[in-house]
């Protein structure tokens, strides 16, 4: 059985805003994961100090 | 997207896959933890495609190790199992080791059993002055996969054509 022809919806010439959106998204997932390691590693850091620190969950 | 066989990845990986938060999580020998993402990207609609994402959580450089690959390899089996179209991947620019990036997953996915499963293609595209690997990673048993590739292709060239 032949496959039918594929017609894709988005506009010629467009992905490269995907890549730019995408490669943005991943700028900024990179400095929230910053910031939450660094959040993590003060919390290490007070527990190892202070035995009575309670731990956040991040 | 499907998510994909929680048993698989827990049982038949080298290191135990979990989901977590919609990224799924492996800790390696050497305390290193990664996230294995995937992101919607609706420029091949109707058919379905997304991106791949791998971060290492950690924070500290990864020592060399086989099961790592072995572990995303088997993440990346599995999502063409519960998801069989189209996976992205664009190389992360972080320290400019953008191209080193890129070498390693070519790597990775031009192995003997990866290359029969799929077809794989990396293009460098150059955008505001950086330098962007992207690949496209296709089951090759997809009906479309010509059609899939062409359109890929041509977006390449179009983007080439149009820089100054």
């Amino acid at each position: 059985m032949e496959t039918k022809k594929l017609q894709f919806t988005s506009k010629p010439g467009t992905f490269i805003d995907s890549i730019r959106a995408y490669r943005e998204y991943k700028k900024e997932w990179r400095a929230r994961m910053e910031v939450k390691l660094t959040k993590m590693e003060e919390q290490i850091q007070r527990a190892k100090e202070d035995p009575f620190f309670k731990m956040e969950t991040l | 997207m499907k998510e994909l066989d929680p048993q698989h990845l827990f049982y038949d990986s080298p290191y135990p896959v979990k989901l977590d938060d919609g990224e799924y999580i492996f800790r390696t020998d050497h305390d290193i933890v990664y996230a294995v993402s995937f992101k919607p990207e609706p420029f091949f609609d109707p058919i379905p495609a997304y991106w791949f994402d791998l971060m290492n959580r950690s924070g500290m450089a990864s020592p060399s190790d086989p099961k790592v690959r072995e572990t995303v390899i088997r993440i990346i089996v599995e999502f063409f199992r519960a998801n069989p179209d189209i996976m992205l991947y664009l190389c992360d620019s972080a320290n400019d080791q953008q191209a080193m990036r890129n070498r390693l997953f070519l790597r990775w996915f031009t192995g003997a059993e990866q290359s029969k499963l799929f077809f794989f293609k990396s293009e460098m595209v150059v955008d505001e002055g950086m330098e962007n690997f992207i690949a496209i990673i296709v089951p090759r048993s997809h009906p479309y996969l010509d059609d899939i590739i062409k359109h890929f292709d041509s977006e390449i060239s179009m983007f080439r054509a149009n820089k100054p």
